[in-house]
């Protein structure tokens, strides 16, 4: 029960990954990524890209 | 420094500053304005830079400022149509299995900050933001690059929150699978 509460595939998750960088997550989102993190390795190169991505871009003017 | 001597080393800032206005409005005319804006604004306001940060910095700042005006002259010139088209929920089927998880394994991109020392990675990267559908290309510039928040992006383009969350998705799946294929694959293999 508890874990279809918290369960999100990996389409979800990067839905996530994207969102956290334009609006504060809901608690429970972050809940739930955080748990679809530790568990997804793949997913979790997909957040160091975004992070990477968004501090690439700002160094476009450089 | 004295005044003369800033004024001509804002006057040098031109070709950078034209290259990053043609890279975000895409159009030479409004970049040649917007350029011109800023050099006359820094040129009057020389007095005021405090030396705190750097000339560049100082003046980009400025030019950040104009790009926004030049998008809110030039207004609606990328059609609703390309919005409306642009904040569709792109299914990304070719990505995922049926159950949703992912069918290639993103690649570790190592260390990728120093990708930052090679010129070549930034021309990479301009590359792979042009070739991003303009409504898309322009959102994700102004939250990224411009670093508006989304409700200005929102009141700017003519967007809901969700429209403009669905575009910056979109925006970063696509600079992330161009990013891989064009840079990080190459530098994986070169490992």
């Amino acid at each position: 029960m508890i874990r279809r509460w918290l369960m999100i595939t990996c389409r979800q998750a990067q839905v996530l990954l994207s969102q956290r960088q334009d609006r504060a997550l809901g608690l429970l989102e972050r809940l739930r990524l955080r748990l679809h993190l530790t568990l997804c390795d793949w997913c979790s190169r997909i957040a160091r890209h975004f992070r990477f991505l968004s501090e690439a871009v700002r160094r476009l003017d450089r | 420094m004295s005044t003369h001597s800033l004024q001509q080393a804002v006057g040098e800032l031109q070709p950078i500053l034209l290259r990053i206005a043609r890279l975000q409005l895409r159009n030479d005319t409004w970049a040649e304005d917007a350029v011109s804006e800023t050099l006359i604004s820094a040129l009057e306001g020389v007095d005021r830079f405090s030396g705190q940060s750097q000339l560049k910095t100082w003046v980009v700042g400025i030019l950040k400022h104009k790009i926004i005006d030049q998008f809110r002259r030039a207004g609606r010139e990328i059609s609703m149509e390309a919005i409306a088209e642009a904040a569709q929920v792109e299914s990304f089927d070719d990505l995922y299995t049926p159950d949703d998880h992912r069918v290639n394994e993103p690649l570790d991109w190592g260390d990728p900050e120093s990708a930052y020392s090679r010129v070549q990675f930034f021309d990479i990267l301009q590359i792979c933001v042009d070739e991003l559908p303009p409504a898309l290309a322009r959102v994700f510039m102004m939250r990224e690059w411009l670093e508006l928040d989304t409700a200005q992006i929102c009141k700017e383009v003519g967007i809901t929150s969700t429209n403009c969350f669905v575009m910056l998705h979109r925006a970063r799946m696509r600079l992330r699978e161009c990013l891989e294929l064009r840079w990080f694959a190459a530098e994986a293999r070169a490992r």
